[in-house]
């Protein structure tokens, strides 16, 4: 069985920015098979060590940029471009889980339209319908279905 | 809230008479340290630097934020103030709150405080060294900027780098463990502790120690061995007399959660000792600067009403902490401080040294650690004392990784908060910070050309204090403020002053 690590992260003290860590807490809750969920308020270092021994990754986060959910597969980032500090990038945490050992044959990112970032804990309902459609998607590349 | 405009830098920070200065070099941003900030150097006519700054340009106000709610919120509240050492803002304040609610916690709860303490310690130093300043001293100082970083670090010590993120992820584990999540963790609470440990819990973090101190021994073999391929760095790395200031205990060992306020002087006397953290106004005071958001507390004593705060500048942190104890009180940590002590010829002044101070206190902090674990009365089911309002002001503090950090707190009747002020420790070592950019400037810098791998040194002299801006940059109403309407033409239309 595969196993696929999925990271949520966002502020969710600021609205639709902790739309990622609903999406984690909504997996969680699934108790899906192989799947491992972590929630956090930024990227860490550390996570790299947690990728090494995945088979996919799904990093969930909102975006202000996207006005629809999207999965776009994504590759480790090229040495030399990437910095890293108290916190990090996807790029950058799949290509220091290379580093450390290996990177997950597949790793993925899934952006949820983000509109409203002021302080609070509700979603908007556009981020709210996106978190469905994220979670949805999730289940699907957790039950083995090709990712995009 | 938004970030103000950039100060005006160079006619409010460097004083009238550097406003003729004609050359002037900006460092900005800062890398590799958390928050934002910029450094700027100038020089006179000849080209010798004249003064510098270390700007801190974000604002946050986070004092602000938290009149008005209640004291039991706090501790959550002020850990968001940080994402990176939450759990420090969660000792303090909770500490603040025990004393609000008068009570003495359970002693379960304070081992379990210390423990998640010394997790933060570990992780913190960890990623400090491994991540952010092993680039500089295993790659060299003016190795490739593109990779003096973990990646390059990664490609030519694939496996200290690997240990040094293990001991990183081993730290978290401990904070996640005991207080629930690695950042902003919802188990310290005023009274104590939200759960009691495991068997299971204590079992596995006795187990992962043993890689944990293995890991901090090793660098520290490292870092001794390399350390007189630096011998420029220790001396112009802020090596220049300072007070230090730690927390303290009767028995004169390394303390980190709990005791006194102590200060010592250049020469390791005590200048100030038995100050109980709720009476720290008597000897630090807080001054603004114009040129950045950043506070600059000083030591009381020494600075008069029409002195400059350089007058009573103080270090904390990893230097100051073990410039204050005696000694560890855990053999490994000791034998190591022997050595730095004998390096360092006494009391260490370079803050070069921060680095070395580091690996040792995470060396003890292991070593602690398994202390307290090795307790049986650590997994003891009485972790919080409940009480209402018993007291309308506290101080809390303790020792986060960076240095000693005080929540003081006001609440009416209710709770509910009338008063915030939170000292930092990155804004404690503001003034020593600025006085290390000087010296590195002065030392390396002699005329308009700067190689990269000079300007590296002065940015790696700040990096060596581990700052972090985001918790440390939240005085409202106290930075003195220029706001100027400028012409195009350079004319000054109209000006408001604050301060």
């Amino acid at each position: 069985m595969a196993e696929i690590l999925v990271v949520g992260y966002g502020n969710d003290l600021r609205s639709d920015d902790g739309a990622g860590r609903v999406v984690a807490s909504r997996i969680e809750a699934l108790d899906l098979p192989g799947a491992h969920v972590r929630s956090q308020s930024q990227l860490t270092p550390e996570l790299a060590l947690e990728i090494t021994r995945a088979d996919v990754v799904v990093f969930v986060d909102a975006n202000v940029d996207c006005k629809e959910m999207a999965v776009h597969p994504i590759q480790a980032g090229e040495r030399g471009t990437q910095s890293m500090s108290h916190h990090t990038d996807p790029a950058a945490l799949l290509l220091l889980a290379a580093d450390l050992g290996r990177g997950p044959p597949r790793a993925y990112t899934a952006s949820i339209p983000a509109t409203n970032l002021e302080l609070g804990f509700d979603l908007s309902p556009a981020t709210a319908a996106a978190v469905e459609e994220a979670v949805e998607a999730i289940i699907g590349i957790v039950s083995g279905e090709p990712g995009p | 809230m938004g970030i103000p405009p950039a100060l005006p830098v160079r006619t409010s920070g460097l004083g009238e008479e550097d406003r003729t200065v004609k050359n002037m070099v900006v460092i900005d941003p800062v890398t590799r340290i958390e928050g934002h900030a910029k450094i700027t150097i100038a020089l006179d006519d000849s080209g010798l630097v004249s003064d510098c700054r270390f700007h801190v340009t974000e604002f946050r106000g986070f004092e602000e934020f938290c009149v008005g709610r209640p004291v039991w919120e706090m501790p959550s509240l002020t850990a968001r103030t940080c994402g990176i050492c939450p759990v420090s803002h969660l000792l303090a304040s909770a500490k603040a709150g025990d004393a609000i609610m008068g009570v003495k916690i359970p002693d379960t709860a304070v081992k379990l405080r210390r423990i998640v303490n010394l997790g933060q310690i570990i992780q913190s130093h960890a990623l400090s060294f491994f991540h952010l300043s092993a680039p500089d001293l295993l790659l060299g100082l003016d190795s490739d900027p593109a990779v003096r970083n973990v990646f390059g670090l990664m490609a030519e010590e694939p496996e200290l780098a690997r240990r040094g993120i293990m001991l990183r992820s081993f730290g978290q584990g401990v904070i996640e463990s005991i207080a629930g999540r690695k950042v902003h963790s919802p188990g310290i609470l005023p009274g104590g502790i939200a759960e009691q440990m495991t068997e299971e819990t204590r079992e596995r973090l006795i187990e992962g120690l043993v890689e944990a101190k293995k890991t901090a021994e090793d660098a520290l073999v490292l870092f001794t061995g390399m350390l007189d391929t630096f011998d420029r760095e220790v001396r112009a790395f802020g090596s220049f007399p300072s007070l230090y200031l730690g927390l303290s205990n009767d028995d004169g060992l390394w303390e980190h959660y709990d005791g006194y306020l102590k200060m010592v002087d250049a020469e390791g006397a005590t200048v100030a000792s038995g100050v109980a953290p709720a009476d720290y106004r008597s000897i630090i005071g807080e001054a603004g600067r114009r040129d950045s958001y950043l506070k600059s507390p000083y030591y009381k004593p020494n600075v008069g009403p029409d002195d400059d705060p350089v007058d009573g500048m103080y270090r904390v942190g990893p230097l100051a902490r073990l410039n204050v104890c005696e000694r560890m009180g855990v053999p490994a940590a000791d034998e190591a401080l022997a050595e730095y002590r004998e390096r360092a010829g006494g009391v260490a002044s370079s803050s070069f040294f921060y680095h070395y101070a580091r690996l040792i206190e995470i060396l003890g902090a292991t070593e602690r650690m398994a202390d307290h674990l090795a307790d049986d009365t650590v997994t003891g089911p009485h972790v919080r004392a409940y009480a209402g309002v018993n007291q309308h002001h506290a101080v809390g503090a303790s020792e986060a990784p960076r240095g000693t950090l005080f929540h003081e707190y006001h609440v009416d009747d209710h709770g509910v908060l009338t008063d915030v002020n939170m000292i930092i420790a990155t804004g404690q070592n503001n003034l020593p910070m600025n006085e290390t950019v000087l010296q590195i400037a002065k030392e390396w810098i002699d005329g308009p050309s700067i190689p990269e791998g000079i300007l590296n040194r002065i940015e790696a002299g700040i990096r060596a204090y581990d700052p972090c801006l985001s918790c440390s940059t939240h005085a409202i109403g106290m930075m003195p403020l220029v706001v100027s309407l400028v012409a195009p033409d350079g004319e000054v239309l109209s000006e408001v002053r604050r301060g």
